[in-house]
C-alpha cells in the first residue's frame, strides 16, 4: 500500500514543492478509504488511487517546503501535519514554508471532510520526515566516511559527536538527493519523548495574518478582470427556469449581463442548481440586479414536497416495526413482557439542517483556452476538479483547483457545486468570474443535514439502566445525492 | 458625489449611495480584511469603525458613511500590531478565523468604552459578534489579556 520514492530523480519535481533538491514522494491509500467502495459520483479521492504524493522539498539554503494537501478551515491541518513531518525529519520549524496543494490525484485524497485527517495522514507524514532525515544522516555519513549509526541529528543539521563534526540539512541536500530513498523497514523513528512539535501546543502557521485581516478566504480571491456573480436558484429543487425578463435587472447600475445556468440532470451529486445568474462589476450590484429579474419556473417533481407532511410521514413509519438492521438478545420479547412502570418510550424529530459556515458559497473561475483556473474555499479540490472537468467538457488535468483558507466547511463545503457554478458562468461569459452566494442561498440551498424521525422503547431496571432497547430511525438516505435509485 | 475617509485615506465615490460600505470596502477599495457573513448585522463579520465606534458595515449605506472616518482591520495592524491583535495572538484565538476582524473590531471598541470589563461586559458587548467555531471562551480571554497589559 505504500511505496516511497524519490521522485526527484524520476523527473516528478515539475511544479512541486518549489525547487527542493530533495524530494519525497509518498503513495498512501487511507485506510478508512480503501476498506470501501465509494458510492457513485464521489470523487478520485474518494477512491484513493495509488498516484505519487509530494508532501517535503529541501533547498540548498536549508528552507524546507512541505506540502499541505488537506484543506484549512479552522482545526489547523494546514499546520499540523506539517509539523508532524518537520518533527519527524528534525527539521527547524522556523525555516518550513507550507504550500497549500492545488486538487491533485498526486497528494491521494484531499477531501477534508469526516475528522479524519490526522488519523489518516500522522504515519504518512512520520514517513515522509523520518525518510527525509535518513537520506540527510546517510548523505553527512558518507561524506564523513563513518557510520551512519554514530551520526544523530539536531534541528536542521547533521551531527558527528565523536568528531565534533555537524552539517546543516542545505549543505547535505544535494548530495542526499543522490541517495535512493529509503524502504520503510529501513526507517527509523523518533520515540515520543524526542518530539520537539507534536503535542507541545504549537500554534496555526497563519496565526498572524488571521489576526490583522490578511489571511486569504475564497470571498477574498481576486485577480484582473473578474466580474461578480449572483444566481437566483430555481426555488424548488430539481426545478428549472421556463422564461425570464431580464431587462429590469440590465438597468441596474454596474449589471453587465445575465447568464442562464441549465438545471442538473439527476443524480444531482454536485452539478449547479441551475437558475439566472446576473453579473455585475460588484457583488451588491449583481445582488440588486438579481432583484429585479422576473423569472417563470418549473417547479418540477418536487414542488408538492411539504415538510410538515414529511415530518409526519417519518415519525409513523418510525412507530411501525420494520427490518431489523442489528439486533442483540430479544429485546421485542423483553419489552412486551415489562411492566408499563419500567417502559420509556420516546420519539424524536431532527428537521433539515444547514452547516452555515461564516463564508458562505463562493469561488472565483477562470476558464480560458481550455483551462479552468479556480480559487475555492473547498474541502474537496478534487471533486471539484472532476465536476469542473464534466461541466465544461475539458480533461480534469486542465482543471487547476487553488485551495484558499476557508471560512468554516462542516462538510458543506466538500460538495463542490458552488465551483461548478463559477466555472460554468465564467465559460459563458467569457472572462473571470467570482460567484458570492447570499447568507439567504447558503440556508436555502445547502446540502442539508438528513431530516430524521427516530422512536426510542427501552425497559428500565430500578437503578435507571436500561435493560432492553429498542430504536428505530427513519431518514433519506444521503446517497440520494449520488443516485436517485437510493432509498 | 460621496467623501469618506477610510484608514486616513480621502475617498470619493459616486456610486449607488444606498451601497453598503461593506462592498465598497472590499469590491472597490479591496480592504477585504472585513468580511461578509450575512448582510443583515446578524454576525458581526463585517465589523468596522466609524468615527471610533462599532458599527456593521454590510448595513450601512454609503450616504450614511459620507463624511465620517471608516476604520478597518487593515488600519489597525498597519504601524505593528494592535494590542488586542497581539492578545489575539497569544491566546491563540482565531480557527477558521473568518469572524476575527469582525471580533478584533469590537473587542477594541468595546476595550474603548470599558478599559476593564467584566465577564458580563464582555458577554453583553460581543453578543452580536457570532464565531461558528466556538472561540468564545479564548475572546473572553484575551480581551481581558489585552485589559491587563494596558493597564
Amino acid at each position: 500500500m505504500r511505496n516511497i520514492e524519490n521522485v526527484s530523480r524520476r523527473g516528478f519535481l515539475k511544479g512541486v514543492a518549489g525547487a527542493g533538491a530533495l524530494v519525497l514522494a509518498v503513495r498512501y491509500v487511507p485506510p478508512i478509504f480503501a476498506r470501501q467502495p465509494a458510492p457513485d459520483g464521489q470523487t478520485e479521492a474518494d477512491q484513493a488511487s495509488l498516484h505519487p504524493n509530494v508532501f517535503v522539498g529541501v533547498e540548498t539554503d536549508g528552507t524546507v517546503h512541505i506540502v499541505a494537501h488537506r484543506s484549512e478551515m479552522g482545526t489547523a491541518i494546514r499546520t499540523t501535519l506539517p509539523l508532524v513531518l518537520a518533527d519527524e525529519m528534525d527539521a527547524d520549524w522556523s525555516r518550513v514554508k507550507i504550500e497549500q496543494a492545488i486538487g491533485d490525484k498526486r497528494y491521494g485524497d484531499q477531501n477534508t471532510d469526516g475528522s479524519h485527517s490526522v488519523r489518516s495522514f500522522f504515519d504518512t507524514m512520520r514517513q515522509c520526515g523520518a525518510s527525509a532525515r535518513w537520506m540527510l544522516v546517510q548523505a553527512a555519513a558518507l561524506q564523513w566516511n563513518v557510520p551512519a549509526s554514530e551520526c544523530s541529528t539536531e534541528p536542521h543539521a547533521v551531527v558527528h559527536a565523536k568528531s565534533g563534526r555537524k552539517l546543516g540539512y542545505g549543505e547535505l541536500a544535494t548530495a542526499a538527493a543522490k541517495l535512493d530513498v529509503p524502504k520503510k523497514d529501513q526507517l527509523t523513528f523518533k520515540k515520543q519523548a524526542e518530539w520537539r512539535y507534536i503535542g507541545k501546543g504549537k500554534t496555526s502557521y497563519d496565526l498572524e495574518k488571521l489576526c490583522t485581516g490578511k489571511a486569504v478566504y475564497g470571498m477574498d480571491a481576486k485577480i484582473e478582470g473578474m466580474i461578480y456573480a449572483s444566481v437566483e436558484h430555481p426555488p424548488v429543487y430539481g426545478g428549472k427556469v421556463k422564461g425570464y425578463d431580464e431587462r429590469e435587472a440590465l438597468k441596474v447600475s454596474g449589471v453587465h449581463q445575465t447568464v442562464l445556468i441549465e438545471p442538473f440532470k439527476a443524480p444531482a451529486a454536485f452539478q449547479p442548481l441551475g437558475g439566472v445568474a446576473v453579473l455585475a462589476d460588484n457583488s451588491w450590484a449583481a445582488f440588486q440586479g438579481r432583484k429585479k429579474l422576473k423569472i417563470t419556473w418549473d417547479n418540477g417533481a418536487n414542488e408538492g414536497y411539504d415538510s410538515v407532511e414529511y415530518k409526519k410521514e417519518l415519525q409513523e413509519t418510525a412507530r411501525r416495526p420494520a427490518k431489523a438492521i442489528r439486533s442483540v438478545g430479544d429485546a421485542n420479547t423483553a419489552l412486551a413482557a415489562a411492566s408499563a412502570a419500567d417502559l420509556v418510550e420516546a420519539e424524536y424529530y431532527v428537521p433539515l439542517l444547514a452547516h452555515a459556515p461564516m463564508e458562505p458559497m463562493v469561488a472565483l473561475a477562470d476558464f480560458k483556452d481550455g483551462i479552468a483556473t479556480i480559487w475555492a474555499p473547498t474541502q474537496n479540490p478534487q471533486a471539484a476538479q472532476a465536476i469542473v472537468s464534466s461541466e465544461l467538457g475539458i480533461p480534469k488535468e486542465n482543471v487547476i483547483c487553488n485551495v484558499t483558507l476557508l471560512g468554516g466547511g462542516f462538510g458543506r463545503k466538500s460538495k463542490p457545486d458552488y465551483v461548478a457554478e463559477a466555472a460554468v458562468l465564467s465559460k459563458k461569459a467569457g472572462r473571470p468570474v467570482k460567484v458570492v452566494w447570499t447568507r439567504e442561498d447558503d440556508v436555502k440551498f445547502d446540502y442539508y443535514n438528513a431530516v430524521a424521525g427516530m422512536y426510542f422503547k427501552a425497559e428500565v431496571d430500578a437503578k435507571g439502566k436500561p435493560t432492553a432497547w429498542l430504536q428505530r430511525s427513519v431518514f433519506p438516505p444521503i446517497t440520494s445525492i449520488f443516485d436517485v435509485t437510493a432509498g | 458625489m460621496i467623501k469618506v475617509n477610510v484608514n486616513g485615506i480621502e475617498q470619493t465615490f459616486d456610486g449607488d449611495p444606498s451601497m453598503p460600505l461593506l462592498w465598497y470596502l472590499r469590491d472597490i477599495l479591496g480592504l477585504t480584511g472585513t468580511k461578509f457573513g450575512c448582510g443583515m448585522a446578524l454576525c458581526g463579520a463585517c465589523t468596522v469603525h466609524r468615527d471610533g465606534t462599532a458599527i456593521r458595515s454590510c448595513i450601512t449605506p454609503m450616504s450614511a458613511a459620507a463624511g465620517s472616518k471608516i476604520r478597518t482591520i487593515e488600519d489597525v495592524g498597519a504601524n505593528g500590531l494592535h494590542p488586542v491583535q497581539s492578545a489575539w495572538m497569544e491566546v491563540n484565538v482565531p480557527q477558521c478565523g473568518y469572524c476575527q476582524s469582525g471580533q478584533i473590531m469590537q473587542a477594541i471598541a468595546l476595550l474603548k468604552s470599558k478599559p476593564h470589563p467584566t465577564d458580563l461586559d464582555i458577554e453583553e458587548g460581543m453578543a452580536g459578534n457570532i464565531c461558528r467555531c466556538g472561540t468564545y471562551q479564548r475572546i473572553r480571554a484575551a480581551i481581558k489579556l489585552a485589559a491587563e497589559k494596558s493597564a
